[in-house]
């Protein structure tokens, strides 16, 4: 047998994954991010990119387009000034394109058979071995993995969990559209010139598209496992691995959809764009030019009877808006 | 004066008091032995998840 055992003390603070000695926490890690990648194998609480209509919300993207040219004969008093040129404007588009689902029939918490399934820490308080029941597992591993996943941090233990990314590739991660879910504009500076004017008004250039990854980790197989009590044989037995996948699988793949129920015990994993929860990657900025439009005046002459001015988009990049993909837990 | 007690002349029982050569033993010796483990109180306490014990193992300390 080269399992482990856990310790610890349920009726203490901090309950956590303590692992015996220091020495065996990297196994803790690679439990947890089985725990993960079977949770990536059956995300319960999916995201999807829709074209229109996604439930997680609108967000606006802004960027400034010319005003329209003027026109004016030498008569006329040639160029007309700023104030009588058009100004600059601003134009939007909407974006919805990640959609929720949460699924209606998660598998089902897996069977305590025998009360001796799950598997066995030590009460430090009565010094007793006990098989863990479900709230031990929520402690022990449920709730550390979803930590993980909801962390925000794409690395491998956060298998299943949702992030942005300006890439359409990122390592670990699948991409889950290639529509990306949303592109920050902004009016092409370079190609208003005052020969062309009269220019047309809206010239965007493209600066960050934005996409959504789920993280997909390669299957991890623990170097140790826990431990369990083996009812049939009275005998202490390290957990197969495909013992440890049907208790741990469903039972993180129902948790994050039904919760625990219990304050302050949070397993809910939802997602939302601008409100509370981790963010989940790349925050998606909204960026325009921020100059105003008398700065952008500018005058054509092509002859006595037509003097022509326009307004254009200009000045530094600033950012308008800012929009955050964010994953908030929940018992 | 020491004098073993011997079946035969095979030692059971030796003139430093060392139970020797026993093939077996009836229900009354060993619960007897039993309930002297027992008494020292050594043990480990397998509890089921609603913590109900489930075994127990009785043993001698290191």
């Amino acid at each position: 047998m080269a399992g482990w055992l856990l310790q610890g003390n349920l009726t203490g603070a901090g309950v956590a994954l303590d692992m015996p000695i220091t020495a065996l926490d990297p196994y803790e890690d690679q439990v947890l991010r089985r725990i993960a990648y079977l949770y990536s194998l059956n995300t319960t609480v999916e995201l999807s990119v829709v074209n229109t209509g996604g439930n997680l919300g609108t967000i606006s993207e802004v960027r400034q387009q010319a005003g329209a040219s003027t026109s004016q004969t030498s008569a006329q008093g040639g160029f007309a000034s700023a104030a009588n040129t058009p100004n600059i404007s601003s134009i939007s588009t909407n974006y919805a394109r990640i959609s929720q689902t949460v699924s209606s029939s998660p598998p089902a918490l897996p069977t305590d058979t025998d009360l001796h399934r799950f598997p066995i820490y030590m009460n430090a308080t009565a010094g007793d071995l006990q098989s863990m029941d479900y709230q031990d597992c929520i402690d022990y591993f449920i709730q550390p993995a979803i930590a993980y996943i909801q962390s925000g941090s794409p690395s491998v233990q956060a298998g299943g969990a949702y992030h942005i990314s300006t890439s359409s590739s990122v390592a670990g991660s699948t991409l889950v559209s290639a529509t990306p879910v949303f592109i920050d504009t902004r009016a092409n500076a370079a190609a208003y010139t005052s020969g062309g004017i009269g220019e047309a008004l809206d010239q965007p250039v493209n600066i960050n598209s934005y996409y959504l990854h789920k993280v997909t980790p390669a299957a991890n197989t623990p170097q140790f496992m826990p431990v369990y009590w083996n009812y049939s044989n009275s005998s202490f037995d390290e957990m197969s691995l495909s013992l440890f996948d049907d208790i741990f699988g469903p039972m993180i793949q129902n948790y994050v959809v039904n919760g625990s129920g219990e304050v302050g015990t949070d397993l809910k994993i939802r997602y939302n764009i601008n409100g509370a929860g981790n963010t989940m990657g790349t925050v998606m900025a909204d960026t325009y030019l921020s100059g105003s439009s008398a700065s952008g005046y500018t005058t054509r002459f092509v002859s006595t009877s037509d003097y022509r001015t326009q307004e254009f988009p200009n000045g530094t990049p600033a950012t308008n808006a800012s929009h955050t993909l964010k994953s908030a837990l929940s018992n | 004066m020491n004098m073993a007690i011997k079946v035969s002349t095979t030692p059971v029982i030796t003139n430093a008091l060392e139970l020797q050569n026993i093939a077996t033993t009836d229900g009354t010796t060993q619960a007897t032995i039993q309930a002297a483990v027992r008494a020292a109180d050594h043990k480990l306490i397998i509890r089921d998840s609603a913590g109900t014990e489930t075994f127990r193992l009785y043993g001698v300390p290191a």
